[in-house]
C-alpha cells in the first residue's frame, strides 16, 4: 500500500508542483498586499475555485479522447438562463427547472458527440458551431433578455459556508474525487483512456470508440451547465456573455494541470491543480488591476508555453522521430 | 469494381455544392424582391463579401494541408484595432502602415506555422493560443469600439474605377490567382501535404516549409482583411474578427474543399463567403429574427461539414479502411 502510494507520488510530482506553487503564490502575494491571505479572502477564492473547477473537470474528458470542447461558454450561460427565465418569466419550479436544465444540457452534450463520433465532424468545428447554436437558441427563446435574478435557493446554496469553507467547493472536491474514481477504476475510464492514446487500437480491442467519445461530451456539457448555475447563483444574476472568458480559461487550466491535449494522459485531479492556479493568478491579476486584454494575452501565452512544455518533455514519441529523420531540412 | 460504380464516384458532390445552394438562394431573393440583382447590387455587396471571402481563402488553404486557423479572429481585430488607433493621416503614413499592418499578419502567420512544425503541436490548439495571444493585444490597444481612420484610407479601399468597385475587382482577380495558384509549386506540394504528409516527404517535398508558407499566407490574408473592415466600417473593435472564425470555417467548407478528395479552389472560398452572407442578408429580408441568425449559421457550418465528412467516409470505405 505505502509503495503504491509511493509510486503515484513519484508519477505526479507535477501535479504536487502545482499544489505547492498555488499555496507559495498565496503566500507570497499576500506579504504584499495583506488581505489577500486572510480568511474571507481564501473563501472567495475558493468558490472561484469550485467554479472553475467543475467547468475544467468536464473539458478534461474530453480533452483525454483528444477532443477540445468550445462549447462551454454558452453551455454555462445558457443553462443559467434557462434557470432564471424559466423561474422569474415562465414561473416554473426550481426542481423541474434544474431537472430540465441537466436532461438539457445532457442531450446537447450527446448531439455533439454525436456529431463528433458518429459524422466524423471535427470536435472544433462541431462544439464551436454548438456554442453558436445555443447562443441564438437562447436569444431567441428569451427575446434577448438575459433572464434576471437566480432564485434564492440557488443563490443560499451557493453562498452558503461551513466555517470558511463554502459549500460548493466542498461538492465540488466531492465530484472530483468520484470522477477520479471514474477515470481510474471504472471500465469507462480505461476504455476513455485507450481512445486517447490511440483510436485504432482501441477498436481493435473492443472498445466501443463512439459511445465512449460521446459520452465524454456529455459529461464536459452537464459540469459546464453546473458551474454555470452555481456562477449565477454567487453572482446572483444571469447575463448574457457570462462565459466568454471561460473558452481559453478552462484549456489554459487543462494544460497546465498535465493532461496532454493530444489525449490519454493526464487526470482530474492534476487538471484541477491547474484550476487553483489559474484561480490565484486571476484573483492577483484583478489586485493588480492588469486590463482584461493583458489577461487575455497572458492566458494565450500559458497556454502555449504549458503546450511547448509538454511537446518537449514527450519527445520519445513516435510523431517526433518521423520529424526528426527529416529534421535538417527546417 | 464495375463501370457503373466508376461513373458514379467521378462527380464528387461536394464541389458542385456551392453553385447549387448560390442558384437557390438568388431564385428565393428574386421572389421576396423582384428585380434586386443587379450591377449596382453586386457593387454594393461587394464590400462585405471581400472581407470574408479574403479569410475563406486562406482558411481553405489552411484546410488543405489539414489544419485549422483559429488566430484570424484575433488577427483581424488586432489589425482592425492598429488600424484605427495609429494610422497617421498622410498619403506615406498610410501607404507605411498598410504594408506594416500586412506584414505583421505574415509573420503573425509565419509564426503559427513555425510552433505547429516546430512543437508537432495540434493546429488548432496552437491557433487557438495565438488567437488568445492577438486578441487580448487587440484589447490593450483599444479596450471599447472606437477609433477614427483616415478618410484617404476610407477612399482608396473604397475607391470606384468608373462604376465598379475596388473589392469587386479584387474578388475577380483572386478568383484568377486561384487558377495559377493550384498549377504552382506551393499549391502542388500542398496537396501533396494535405493527402499524406510522409508521402509528400519522400516524393522530395519540404514538408515543413510548406506548412509554415500555407500559414504565412492565411495570416497575411486575414491581415488585408482586418484592413478592409477598417475601411468599410472606419473605427475599430476589439473583437471585430471573433465571427470571422466560424463563418470562415464555413466559407472553407461551402466552398467545397476537401483534403480527402484533393479538391479546392478559390473560387469556391469566394462563393462560400458569398453565401454566408447572402444567407444573413436573406434572413434579414424574410422577416427572421436577428437572434436566430447565429443558430442558423451554427446548423449551417455542421450540415455542411457532414457532406464533406461523408465524402470522406465513403472514401475510406473503397480503402477498405474501418470507420472508427
Amino acid at each position: 500500500m505505502m509503495e503504491k502510494m509511493r509510486a503515484a507520488l513519484k508519477n505526479n510530482s507535477d501535479i504536487m508542483g502545482n499544489y505547492l506553487i498555488a499555496i507559495l503564490l498565496v503566500i507570497i502575494i499576500s506579504f504584499f498586499y495583506r488581505g489577500f491571505g486572510g480568511l474571507s479572502h481564501i473563501s472567495v477564492l475558493m468558490s472561484d475555485f469550485a467554479i472553475l473547477g467543475l467547468l475544467v473537470i468536464g473539458q478534461t474528458f474530453v480533452v483525454l479522447t483528444g477532443g477540445i470542447d468550445m462549447s462551454v461558454p454558452y453551455m454555462m450561460c445558457s443553462s443559467a438562463v434557462v434557470i432564471n427565465y424559466g423561474v422569474n418569466t415562465k414561473g416554473w419550479s426550481v426542481a423541474a427547472t434544474l431537472a430540465i436544465v441537466f436532461i438539457g444540457t445532457l442531450l446537447i452534450g450527446a448531439v455533439s458527440g454525436f456529431g463528433i463520433a458518429y459524422l466524423k465532424v471535427h470536435p472544433m468545428i462541431m462544439t464551436y458551431g454548438m456554442n453558436s447554436i445555443l447562443m441564438g437558441a437562447l436569444l431567441s427563446w428569451t427575446d434577448g433578455t438575459a433572464g434576471g435574478f437566480t432564485p434564492q435557493v440557488l443563490i443560499r446554496f451557493s453562498k452558503a459556508k461551513i466555517g470558511f469553507v463554502p459549500v460548493i467547493t466542498i461538492v465540488f472536491v466531492v465530484g472530483m474525487i468520484v470522477l477520479m474514481l471514474i477515470l481510474k477504476r471504472s471500465s469507462y475510464g480505461k476504455k476513455l483512456y485507450a481512445v486517447g492514446n490511440c483510436k485504432r487500437a482501441a477498436y481493435f480491442s473492443g472498445v466501443n470508440v463512439r459511445i465512449t467519445v460521446l459520452a465524454a461530451y456529455s459529461i464536459s456539457a452537464v459540469c459546464a451547465a453546473a458551474g454555470g448555475i452555481i456562477m449565477s447563483g454567487r453572482v446572483g444574476q444571469s447575463y448574457l456573455g457570462m462565459g466568454d472568458s471561460y473558452m481559453f480559461i478552462t484549456l489554459a487550466a487543462v494544460a497546465i494541470g498535465g493532461v496532454s491535449m493530444n489525449g490519454g494522459k493526464g487526470h482530474v485531479i492534476g487538471a484541477a491543480s491547474g484550476a487553483l492556479i489559474i484561480t490565484i493568478v486571476l484573483s492577483a491579476l484583478t489586485v493588480l488591476k492588469v486590463s482584461l486584454g493583458m489577461q487575455q494575452l497572458l492566458y494565450g501565452v500559458v497556454l502555449l508555453a504549458a503546450l511547448i512544455f509538454e511537446s518537449s518533455q514527450t519527445s520519445h514519441g513516435h510523431k517526433i522521430q518521423f520529424r526528426k529523420k527529416k529534421g535538417e531540412q527546417i | 469494381m464495375d463501370k457503373k460504380q466508376i461513373k458514379f464516384r467521378m462527380p464528387n458532390i461536394s464541389v458542385f455544392i456551392p453553385y447549387i445552394i448560390l442558384i437557390i438562394i438568388i431564385f428565393i431573393m428574386n421572389i421576396y424582391q423582384p428585380g434586386v440583382i443587379n450591377f449596382n447590387w453586386l457593387n454594393r455587396q461587394a464590400d462585405s463579401w471581400i472581407t470574408l471571402a479574403l479569410v475563406g481563402i486562406g482558411q481553405t488553404l489552411v484546410f488543405m494541408i489539414g489544419g485549422t486557423d483559429l488566430s484570424v479572429g484575433g488577427l483581424i481585430s488586432f489589425t482592425n484595432c492598429l488600424a484605427a488607433v495609429y494610422m497617421p493621416d498622410n498619403t506615406m503614413g498610410i501607404i507605411v502602415y498598410s504594408i506594416g499592418i500586412v506584414l505583421i499578419g505574415a509573420f503573425a502567420g509565419m509564426f503559427n506555422g513555425l510552433i505547429i512544425v516546430k512543437f508537432n503541436l495540434q493546429p488548432f490548439i496552437a491557433t487557438l493560443t495565438t488567437w488568445a495571444i492577438w486578441s487580448g493585444a487587440a484589447l490593450c490597444i483599444l479596450s471599447v469600439d472606437g477609433g477614427s481612420v483616415p478618410q484617404k484610407f476610407t477612399q482608396a479601399l473604397l475607391y470606384k474605377f468608373g462604376s465598379v468597385k475596388v473589392s469587386l475587382i479584387l474578388l475577380l482577380v483572386l478568383a484568377i490567382i486561384g487558377i495559377f495558384f493550384k498549377a504552382s509549386k506551393l499549391g502542388i506540394a500542398m496537396l501533396a501535404v494535405g493527402s499524406n504528409e510522409k508521402g509528400a516527404y519522400y516524393g522530395g517535398i519540404n514538408v515543413n516549409k510548406t506548412k509554415i508558407r500555407i500559414y504565412t499566407i492565411s495570416g497575411f490574408l486575414a491581415a488585408c482583411a482586418g484592413l478592409f473592415r477598417t475601411a468599410q466600417v472606419s473605427s475599430g473593435s476589439p473583437t471585430a474578427g471573433d465571427s470571422f472564425i466560424l463563418l470562415s470555417c464555413a466559407a472553407a467548407v461551402i466552398g467545397g474543399c476537401s483534403v480527402a478528395a484533393g479538391y479546392y479552389s478559390f473560387t469556391g472560398a469566394i462563393l462560400g463567403a458569398v453565401l454566408m452572407r447572402l444567407l444573413t442578408g436573406l434572413m434579414v429580408a424574410m422577416g427572421v429574427s436577428s437572434y436566430m441568425t447565429s443558430l442558423l449559421q451554427g446548423v449551417i457550418l455542421i450540415i455542411s461539414v457532414c457532406i464533406s465528412s461523408f465524402t470522406e467516409m465513403f472514401h475510406n470505405r473503397k480503402k477498405m479502411e474501418v470507420d472508427i
